[in-house]
């Protein structure tokens, strides 16, 4: 059994490098529409960014993180309505079924950047990095803008 | 609506969106909301309800961290104001109350609230004295704390933007969907009664 052990470690740390390489998702996988962030004034510690995700690919894709240089921290949030009351979760992992789209809406999921680092400039182009459970990561460019309207005339 | 401008001047036609806000917030509260004076802390020092009669206000509850219905209620607030006449805007404010005074200085949102528009000011207090006007109002909030999340805690929160009248009453409520136009609409038949 020790002998199987060792040949397994040694397959498992000859694999080990390709599984940590992480494959840079084209828009041939996955196709982001639409991506902007909220501004919210000089002295908000967060906002959020909006998007529409469609998985064109065969198999399910799980985001299980986000990062941004511009903010402590990325994560994906959903929003819910109950009672009269809006409330904000946390999402650890969020699945994107093989031929699903997503939109990230402040009714709905988005990504939450947590921790702004500086004050985030009308037009600013800022990069967002989504991770996926299986390793590979997808990277978005959205602006900043300052009104919702661009939410209420998308259907 | 079209049914009540008859009524417009005598009732102010309150009686269609009372009745349907009077079904959420007994969800809430046991009645509908009183409202009333209170006085809370700004950048500029202590303010009170009361100073700004003569004046529509506008109020909403929630805290900075907020990033999304705080700014959108503040955005559909501000464009409200921006479709007044700047003589009716001077009769017009609009009141931010922190739920979170822990992370939410005064200073810190004087500099919030201006961001959106110069007749919105900021104010918070000692969470007791917060949650007492909130209670007054019907608006509801309640700390999540978050484990797994860098945010720490957040708040789960009725959304609601709450209109007082020129003599200090509290006479409307909107969602925070509201469409800006609906909303100035509102301030401009209370400005004008009598």
């Amino acid at each position: 059994m020790k002998f199987r052990n060792q040949i397994f470690f040694v397959f498992l740390a000859l694999l080990l490098p390709a599984l940590t390489f992480a494959t840079d998702l084209t828009e041939k996988t996955i196709e982001v529409s639409d991506p902007f962030i909220r501004a919210v004034p000089p002295g908000a510690s967060n906002t959020a960014l909006f998007m529409t995700l469609k998985n064109k690919g065969k198999t399910d894709m799980v985001i299980s993180g986000a990062s941004s240089p511009v903010a402590k921290a990325a994560e994906v949030h959903m929003t819910t309505h109950k009672g009269g009351m809006m409330q904000m979760h946390h999402i650890p992992e969020l699945t994107i079924k093989a031929g699903e789209s997503i939109p990230f809406t402040p009714d709905g999921y988005h990504i939450m950047l947590i921790g702004l680092k500086k004050p985030l400039k009308e037009g600013a182009i800022v990069p967002l990095t989504l991770k996926f459970k299986n390793g590979d990561i997808l990277k978005i460019e959205a602006p900043v803008h300052k009104s919702m309207k661009k939410m209420e005339h998308r259907h | 609506m079209l049914l009540c401008l008859p009524l417009l001047l005598i009732t102010g036609c309150k009686a269609e969106e009372k009745t349907e806000v009077d079904a959420k917030l007994e969800k809430l509260t046991a009645g509908p909301p009183k409202g009333g004076d209170f006085t809370l802390q700004s950048a500029e020092g202590s303010r009170s309800l009361h100073e700004m009669k003569g004046k529509v206000v506008l109020i909403f509850f929630g805290y900075t961290s907020c990033p999304t219905a705080c700014p959108t209620a503040l955005d559909i607030m501000a464009d409200a104001f921006s479709r007044l006449s700047l003589e009716e805007l001077e009769r017009v404010r609009g009141i931010f109350v922190s739920f979170d005074p822990e992370r939410d200085s005064i200073e810190a949102l004087k500099e919030y609230t201006g961001y959106f528009h110069p007749n919105i000011i900021g104010l918070t207090g000692k969470s007791e004295e917060v949650k007492e006007v909130s209670e007054k109002y019907g608006a509801y909030y309640i700390k999540t704390i978050e484990k797994e999340s860098e945010m720490g805690y957040g708040f789960s929160h009725s959304t609601e933007i709450y209109l007082v009248d020129a003599d200090g009453t509290l006479s409307e409520i909107y969602s925070e969907k509201t469409e800006p136009r609906v909303l100035s609409e509102a301030i401009r038949r209370h400005l004008w009664k009598k």
